[in-house]
């Protein structure tokens, strides 16, 4: 962190401030001296400290740090907020950040408690504090600057505010917490009575009311915040029933967020009635033309209504009648907005399913019986050309029987979409009737067990031995591949169908597929098998193809993004990647779909050597350098100068999370892992803040937007996103896993530079410093080797276990007694790491004989042969580290009573031999999938192997996105000619 | 199914339904945080029902600075409209229109006296869009935008400023009907 340099105050000599403008220390150092002793200002104190602490000299370069200390200590007050300014910027970097709410923090209270009515230097300390998140320092400053200026209602707010995130803060103890909380509450509940008592006397000749009074929505927001953290629910239930403050007096105002906030805390505490009857008023609300509001029009207010009538209608039948009402009432109103109609209209088939009969069977004699399919029916016969319909009653029409569904999708729908094909509407009716039939496909509840026992597809009556219907979805992809051959070979010029039908289209065609090669249970992480490996590559060839007729579009590019990476041809995912764009504030939730684990499918593609490979890394990595540059951004303290209190409670809580983003530890292990598989040098990663801000405590959060993946499948069976997801997303198990890796990796292959000279002593420092490092590697490992398998693949967690074994082995050897028989337990585990190298060898190839079969299924296999190459190294070094230490301590101690006893000394190098080997097998398969990837004959090999047998796509496939594929996979096995194996 | 409330911070969580659109662009982290902490009821998002953004309006209130008072281009407080984005998959359904009418309204709340915003000279079917909400254009400011959007061969492209009164101008003294022929330099504009 490189914080530019600030100018000198007003009023320093003109002599001064260009040396300091230029950098030319001794001088500025000479003159403030100078000065100092002249003027007799501690000003030019500060500027010669600071100006010491640019020097090269180590010594002079914690001149400002060491000065701050002593001030702290010896209880000086720094009056001038200036010299002040200069220190922190002296000592950042210099000083940790959390040491800042004990030296300058306190001398920016004391700095203010000595001129409190200096209001511009108070509330620039303000800033400082809030800045670098020390909020007991802040709580203080705030508090003298509302007393200093009683009038100001913001400095009140600032208090009460400050106060208020103080009482919830880690850095403050849990009795002061609740101290805190109570000092807010009592002050922002004064300011509301104030205003009560303002609006009751508004009428009379009341004097003049004290500013000091709650008024804004931001200051309304805040009260009741304040009032559910700390507040008695007898408390709330005043506020609530506030006349001013009210959550409906406050919807009549247009305030919608404080009824928002007000259902969610009854929903919370499980009272419907007063979700019903909220609702009821904000519903009940209408302009004075009698339209409904903007605000009531929403359909979250609809849903929560209709969530509380049914909570309640027992206990109160007339509630089901009141919606009922509403719903009439509204959708009587003329002039109507599309927008709005369409809530309503779905507001009133959600009440049916809601507040309905659920017992009903949905279809009788083959025509809909039950009233829920009926206003279902109404619903999609009136919005059925809406872009948004399938995903509007998705859930709904899940919620019908399997009967009921498959009228939908089977009868109904297939009807409305008669007509002439090229025409839009009929083109994008058709498209949602074949969207419903994969959705009924996908349902669970479309297989029951017949009379034989066996399971049986509802829908075509066979036996099925499978989750899904192999046959309905085979059928499915026919009917839609001749729509598309009819659409895409028709001569009209229509290009809504081809911007808006044929895309997805294309996606339920690939979903079939998919199906098709994920059927059984669920394969992630696991290396492709050829059968999946064929449905795939032809999914991603049909994709492609569209892609090229629709460059950018979202869904297509995310997709085919997954898939390539799944396959290993991750340059073509780069490639398809770099057109959508993803970058800045994005890239944290949607970097996990192409970055994570794609060191391990092509550690070359994201080499800093490479410029595309740094330009690409450098997207990932700058979000985290810019956003993250101070402990709290800056804006928040426009957040407070603007008074929006809602937004400062709002901007450290996000900037939390994204400092425990799983996405940015994420980007820090990949970057390793490239570094290290490619021999290259690194930073050192005790200096880097992904990592020294994290802890064995620290949980990790995982953000993966999956929102603009196509969400087909019923909610019955996994998301094609995870499916089609080379193992689980990035998890807290996970990233911590994998940083302690790196650190192992870091400390045990750490060279010193050749110019450094080592002492004894030196050395003896770095030995305990390993011996130590190990030891809370150790430690940590177990804490999160343990957890749901399928939080990571197979390969990781032997990778991980390896990891953690190697440690623990270390340290043990370290502390070796010949005294104690310890020899078995170090013998167990050599031989559980020798076990874990098998497995992670069988984890790569099932095809013995050389075949496009086993290349295919090799090329979908770095990511295990990556971990089997971690795996190696790890023992390697580990062992290496431990044969040196034996030797290091058979020479201090020559009686011969020290080291390891020499059948455990070979067994260690019986564990190396056998690393060896996995490393020379890893060798020879990336050399043999050089030969046949960038041999003649791939390419019609490939060819055969795609075209093999009567598949439904082979009509539309082309193959003209053929060259593309394999020239990616042709870097990538080029690539992999750059990686270390030992 | 679509709600429409106020931007929270991890809404940019869920923002990919309309950012991966090319024509909607993805700013630093900073320049949302800017508008959530100055202006938080002038960035509302429409969210669908599964959570995603599916559309949203950043707009911020201001004057020109005190020191172009006596400009004939100084501007009063007024509304500006920063962003408006719609999801492909959700247009059609009127929901720029109501993510618009909600700027609007909190701009009558903060007193404004009109609202205004840019838009590319080519862009016909986002001037069609303000124009059927009742904005004119007001002056045309002279190759404002670095690159023509549409035509290679050119090298910059006209901005339209559009605006449009609130209820605090009433006589609307701070609208043109023939502001396509005031013609200002981008130097003009602060």
């Amino acid at each position: 962190m490189n914080r530019q340099r600030p100018r000198l105050k007003n009023g320093v000599d003109l002599q001064l401030q260009s040396a300091f403008q230029d950098g030319n220390w001794p001088v500025v150092i000479r003159l403030a001296e100078k000065r100092a002793k002249t003027l007799n200002d501690q000003y030019y104190e500060a500027v010669k400290i600071c100006a010491e602490s640019q020097l090269d000299d180590p010594a002079a370069k914690f001149a400002a740090v060491a000065a701050v200390w002593k001030f702290v200590k010896e209880g000086s007050t720094v009056k001038d907020v200036d010299a002040i300014d200069l220190l922190e910027w002296a000592t950042t970097n210099l000083l940790d950040q959390d040491d800042f709410s004990e030296t300058l923090g306190p001398l920016r209270v004391r700095a203010v408690k000595a001129a409190p009515k200096d209001k511009f230097a108070a509330t620039r300390c303000l800033e400082s504090c809030l800045l670098h998140w020390d909020l007991a320092s802040a709580q203080q400053i705030a508090a003298i600057i509302d007393r200093s200026f009683p009038q100001d209602r913001d400095m009140l707010f600032w208090n009460i505010v400050v106060t208020h995130l103080l009482s919830m803060s880690p850095q403050t103890s849990p009795d002061k917490r609740k101290l805190y909380g109570t000092l807010a509450q009592k002050q922002i509940e004064r300011a509301a009575q104030v205003t009560e008592q303002a609006e009751a006397n508004s009428s009379e000749a009341a004097p003049k009311p004290t500013p000091r009074r709650v008024k804004t929505e931001e200051e309304t927001l805040l009260l009741y915040d304040i009032v559910e953290t700390h507040g008695s629910p007898q408390d709330f239930l005043k506020l609530i029933s506030s006349p001013v403050f009210s959550p409906a007096a406050q919807f009549r105002q247009g305030r919608k967020e404080v009824a928002l906030r007000a259902i969610a805390k009854f929903r919370r505490d499980g009272d419907w009635l007063a979700v019903f009857n909220l609702c009821k008023d904000c519903l009940s609300d209408c302009d004075a033309d009698g339209q409904l509001t903007l605000l009531a029009s929403d359909i979250a207010v609809w849903r929560h209504i209709i969530d509380a009538a049914g909570h309640i209608k027992d206990a109160d039948p007339e509630s089901t009648s009141v919606v009922q009402k509403l719903l009439a009432k509204l959708l009587s109103s003329e002039h109507m907005r599309p927008m709005y109609r369409r809530n309503i209209l779905l507001a009133r088939v959600l009440a049916v399913f809601n507040l309905g009969p659920s017992d009903e069977r949905d279809v009788l004699d083959g025509r809909p019986s039950s009233l829920r399919l009926q206003e279902l029916i109404r619903y999609i016969d009136d919005q059925y050309t809406s872009p948004a319909c399938f995903s509007d009653v998705k859930t709904l029409m899940e919620s019908l029987d399997a009967n009921g569904l498959k009228y939908l999708a089977f009868d109904h729908l297939p009807r409305l979409a008669e007509g002439d094909e090229k025409n839009f509407k009929t083109a994008f009716t058709r498209l949602l009737a074949l969207k419903t039939q994969y959705l009924l496909l996908t349902h669970r509840k479309t297989k029951s067990r017949g009379q034989n026992q066996q399971l049986q597809c509802t829908v075509c009556e066979a036996t099925v031995k499978t989750a899904l219907c192999n046959t309905c979805l085979s059928q499915l992809s026919e009917a839609s591949v001749v729509f598309y051959d009819s659409i895409t070979k028709s001569d009209g010029d229509n290009s809504k169908i081809k911007t808006e039908v044929l895309p997805e289209l294309a996606i339920l065609i690939a979903f079939c597929s998919l199906n098709l090669a994920f059927d059984g249970p669920a394969q992630t992480g696991q290396p492709l098998e050829s059968k999946a490996a064929r449905h795939l590559i032809r999914a991603a060839l049909l994709l492609d193809d569209q892609l090229a007729q629709n460059p950018g579009h979202s869904q297509l590019s995310l997709l085919l993004t997954q898939l390539h990476i799944r396959l290993g041809s991750a340059y073509r995912a780069a490639d398809v990647w770099d057109v959508i764009g993803v970058k800045r504030t994005i890239i944290d939730s949607l970097g996990p779909v192409f970055y994570d684990r794609l060191s391990t499918i092509a550690p070359a593609l994201l080499s800093s050597y490479d410029s595309w490979g740094s330009h690409l890394m450098d997207l990932l990595q700058s979000h985290y350098q810019i956003s993250l540059k101070l402990r709290m951004p800056r804006r928040l303290v426009d957040a407070f100068e603007s008074g929006s209190y809602s937004s400062v409670m709002g901007i450290p809580k996000y900037i939390d999370r994204l400092r425990m983003s799983c996405t940015r530890a994420m980007s820090l292990a990949e970057a390793r892992r490239i570094e290290r598989l490619l021999g290259q040098t690194s930073h050192e990663l005790d200096s880097d803040p992904r990592f020294n801000e994290v802890d064995d405590e620290s949980h990790l959060i995982q953000t993966i937007d999956y929102g603009s993946f196509p969400s087909w499948n019923s909610s019955t069976i996994r998301p094609m996103h995870l499916n089609l997801r080379l193992g689980s997303a990035p998890s807290n198990r996970r990233c911590h896993l994998s940083l302690l890796s790196e650190a192992f990796h870091e400390l045990l292959a750490y060279k010193p530079p050749a110019s450094y000279k080592t002492s004894a002593g030196s050395l003896e420092y770095d030995h305990i410093y390993v011996i130590e490092t190990l030891a809370r590697l150790s430690n940590s490992f177990p804490k999160f080797l343990t957890g749901p398998d399928d939080e990571m693949t197979r390969s990781e967690l032997l990778y991980f276990e390896a990891v953690s074994l190697i440690c623990t082995l270390m340290s043990l050897c370290v502390d070796f007694d010949r005294s104690s028989d310890s020899s078995d337990a170090l013998t167990h585990i050599i031989s559980a790491l020798k076990l874990v190298l098998a497995n992670q060898r069988n984890q790569i190839l099932h095809e013995k004989e050389s075949s496009i079969d086993r290349t295919i299924t090799m090329l979908g296999s770095m990511h295990n042969i990556t971990m089997l190459r971690d795996t190696t190294a790890a023992i390697k070094l580990g062992s290496q580290w431990i044969l040196n230490n034996n030797e290091r301590e058979k020479a201090r101690d020559r009686s011969g009573k020290s080291g390891l006893p020499k059948d455990l000394a070979s067994q260690f190098k019986d564990l190396q031999t056998t690393a060896e080997a996995g490393i020379k097998e890893g060798q020879g398969w990336i050399s043999e999938l050089k030969t046949e990837v960038m041999s003649r004959d791939f390419e019609p090999k490939l060819k055969r192997f795609l075209l093999d047998g009567e598949h439904e796509i082979r009509s539309i496939l082309s193959m003209d996105s053929l060259p593309a594929l394999i020239d990616s996979w042709q870097s990538n096995v080029k690539g992999w000619q750059q990686v270390k194996w030992a | 199914m679509t709600t429409f409330r106020r931007f929270r911070p991890d809404d940019v969580n869920k923002f990919s339904k309309c950012n991966l659109d090319p024509l909607t662009e993805t700013y630093e982290l900073s320049f949302y945080l800017q508008y959530y902490a100055k202006w938080p009821s002038l960035f509302q998002v429409c969210e669908d029902s599964e959570g995603n953004i599916v559309g949203y309006i950043m707009g911020k209130v201001e004057s020109s600075p005190d020191a172009y008072k006596y400009s004939e281009h100084y501007l009063p407080w007024h509304a500006h409209i920063t962003a408006l984005t719609v999801a492909p998959e959700a247009r059609r359904q009127g929901i720029g229109k109501i993510l618009v009418e909600q700027l609007e309204a909190a701009a009558d709340v903060h007193n404004t006296w009109f609202m205004d915003l840019f838009v590319r000279s080519s862009n016909a079917k986002a001037i069609a869009f303000y124009k059927e909400l009742g904005y004119s254009v007001f002056r045309v400011v002279k190759d404002y935008y670095g690159e023509h959007a549409t035509d290679p061969d050119k090298d910059s492209e006209d901005a339209f400023d559009m605006r449009k009164s609130m209820k605090r101008d009433s006589k609307g003294e701070h609208v043109r009907d023939d502001g396509e022929k005031h013609e200002v330099h981008p130097e003009d504009v602060w």
